[in-house]
């Protein structure tokens, strides 16, 4: 199973309606999720900023696909592959964010719940899935294709 | 005479189409400048990328209005606020290059020619503006505001 189905199967099934990917901390990657299978990417290749529509089409390979060749056009995959940094965090909204390194994908969640009294609670969940990862634009391509998959599973 | 009323006496080519701002070396707005009058903003501000679309209506001072608005909006003028000491730079493809400063605006024309040898030739034309100049994103939007008007008009 490739990593984009087996984060699909960690991270809950609910819209993340944006995801934000960072390099060394400056964001790179902003993806944008509408209600109409459209996503916007706004891509930093630290030359200058570029946006990109692609639209889902429920093939997810595809889709993963237009997105890959995207993020190689626009310089993203090459600024991935020549990184010092050995890691790429993402982040949506406040309570997900994630780590993808040579050796697998981390991602923590932090989700709303009841306690047995019934009060709200904050439950931390953490996923790791350990795998040999190659660190590019590919890698994350599928992530991106997993967020827009997720409301189609 | 206001900065974009000087800013305009310096530059002479009407073609800038892209144009991009750059803090500490790392991007931190692209204008896109179209046919139609909708000018594309996209910000970066070190949390996530941005797009916001300001139409010109042949009124530079409502439009650099509106441009500060946005940049104010998406935390881009804390981000260079923050950032005191530091030059913003921009540059635009293929002939403008400027840096801004407390109190100084400096911007590099480079034009290519052909001698009486049928030699290439490059000329670099280069002006400093001294005025009152604060290190924010008013001034951001004067120097977007100008390159629009000259598009424009």
């Amino acid at each position: 199973m490739d990593v984009m189905r087996e984060l699909a199967r960690v991270v809950a099934i609910k819209r993340y309606p944006s995801v934000t990917f960072y390099l060394n901390a400056v964001p790179i990657i902003t993806v944008n999720f509408d209600n109409n299978n459209n996503a916007t990417l706004f891509m930093n290749n630290m030359e200058e900023i570029r946006s990109k529509e692609i639209t889902y089409k429920r093939n997810v390979d595809v889709y993963v696909s237009e997105v890959y060749d995207a993020l190689v056009y626009n310089g993203i995959d090459e600024l991935i592959r020549t990184s010092k940094d050995q890691k790429v965090t993402f982040r949506s909204g406040s309570n997900l964010h994630g780590t993808i390194s040579r050796d697998g994908v981390v991602v923590e969640m932090d989700e709303g719940d009841l306690s047995d009294k019934r009060e709200p609670k904050m439950v931390h969940k953490k996923y790791e899935i350990s795998t040999d990862i190659e660190l590019s634009g590919f890698t994350v391509a599928q992530i991106v294709g997993m967020f827009a998959y997720q409301p189609f599973l | 005479m206001s900065l974009i009323e000087k800013l305009l006496r310096v530059l002479d080519y009407k073609g800038y189409s892209n144009v991009t701002f750059y803090l500490r070396g790392i991007p931190i707005t692209t204008v896109m400048l179209g046919k139609d009058k909708n000018v594309i903003l996209i910000t970066n501000n070190m949390k996530e990328l941005r797009y916001n679309v300001v139409p010109y209506n042949e009124n530079v001072d409502n439009f650099v209005k509106e441009v500060e608005d946005t940049l104010v909006y998406n935390g881009v003028d804390e981000l260079i606020k923050r950032s005191k000491g530091f030059k913003i730079e921009f540059n635009s493809e293929p002939y403008l290059k400027g840096e801004i400063s407390e109190n100084k605006i400096t911007i590099d024309q480079v034009d290519v020619d052909v001698d009486d040898k049928d030699g290439e030739v490059t000329i670099t034309k280069r002006y400093g503006i001294t005025t009152v100049i604060e290190m924010k994103a008013k001034t951001v939007a004067e120097v977007i505001g100008a390159l629009t008007c000259l598009r424009f008009t």
